[in-house]
């Protein structure tokens, strides 16, 4: 495992680890995996185990971003939380939590109607499950659950 | 209607393929810290009926320490593995055991340097610190739905979806 540096916006530095790749046929086994649990997922990128769902949200595909970082990440470069009558944009972040912890992170890509008489839409978000592939899915359709919350670097009121 | 007999080391077995597959593995994988490993794993049914044959008696117990003992041996990896998940599994189905011989393995694995075990190790660390979920948030149900599947190839992403519209609709008619 080696180790790059990375800044936040404040300058205060990050760890940020490489670990090896995994043998082809569990790469391929994710893939399979979850394309059996959530078909309706669109493959965007096969599995790696170069970069987590935070590396790929914060870090460019650079590296595992550490759990444990995400706080003075979101604060320094300006994150902050959609507001409950705010909604959701493209380039937001989707943030997954497990029992109060974050637990995954994703980026929205656009927002589709529910149906096609409805007002109502829906985030559809890239993020990438664990060491497994990178995918375009429904909020919901992954994963990680429904109890998520959505952080923006938008300045408050901006469309 | 009595209790079925059950014979040290033949239901384990089933139990054994089970945590020991590619599947069981995969849906671990995406755990981003080890208290989401311990209620995903605790989440499956392996990992129920593991706690279930555990409870059988001290020779079962003794079915699945020696078995973990074998796979915690057996990781020479630096990072994790379907091994180093299966003996979470182990772990968490031994959880409600307070014998000397669990807790001497549990103290083991936590100051354990082996980077194949890590998982083992911090899920050692949270059963030690007497960890123990003894019932599942509806989040985490849905979330089990949607994650854990053993033995079905049915898609499970429907499950979450209807229940994320249904709630979804409710939080938007009480903004």
């Amino acid at each position: 495992m080696a180790a790059s540096r990375v800044v936040t916006t404040a300058d205060r530095e990050l760890g940020l680890d490489v670990y090896p790749e995994e043998a082809v046929s569990r790469r391929r086994g994710y893939r399979e995996r979850f394309g059996k649990l959530f078909p309706s997922a669109q493959l965007r990128r096969d599995a790696t185990a170069s970069y987590n769902c935070y590396g790929l949200v914060l870090a460019g595909r650079r590296g595992w971003v550490r759990l444990d970082d995400l706080p003075c990440i979101l604060t320094d470069d300006g994150y902050r939380l959609v507001g409950a009558r705010e909604a959701a944009q493209p380039g937001d972040i989707i943030l997954y939590k497990d029992g109060g912890v974050i637990e995954h992170m994703g980026i929205v890509l656009e927002l589709r109607s529910l149906t096609a008489s409805s007002s109502l839409t829906i985030p559809f978000v890239l993020s990438k499950w664990g060491p497994g592939p990178e995918y375009v899915h429904h909020v919901a359709h992954s994963p990680f659950g429904t109890d998520y919350e959505i952080w923006t670097d938008r300045p408050a009121g901006a469309i | 209607m009595p209790e079925p007999i059950i014979i040290p080391g033949v239901e384990f077995d089933t139990l054994k393929r089970i945590i020991e597959s590619d599947d069981f593995y995969f849906d671990a994988a995406v755990a981003s810290s080890p208290q989401s490993l311990f209620r995903r794993i605790l989440a499956t049914s392996a990992a129920e009926s593991l706690a279930k044959f555990v409870k059988q008696g001290p020779e079962n117990v003794k079915v699945v320490l020696d078995y973990a003992r074998m796979r915690a041996s057996e990781v020479t990896s630096t990072e994790r593995s379907p091994q180093d998940v299966a003996l979470c599994a182990c772990l968490i189905g031994l959880a409600n055991d307070a014998s000397p011989e669990v807790e001497e393995f549990l103290k083991s694995l936590q100051t354990s340097s082996i980077g194949g075990l890590k998982w083992a190790s911090e899920i050692a660390s949270l059963i030690a610190r007497k960890v123990r979920v003894t019932s599942l948030s509806t989040r985490t149900e849905l979330s089990a739905a949607a994650i854990i599947s053993l033995n079905s190839s049915t898609a499970r992403s429907d499950v979450a979806a209807s229940t994320f519209v249904v709630n979804y609709q409710l939080n938007n008619m009480s903004a």
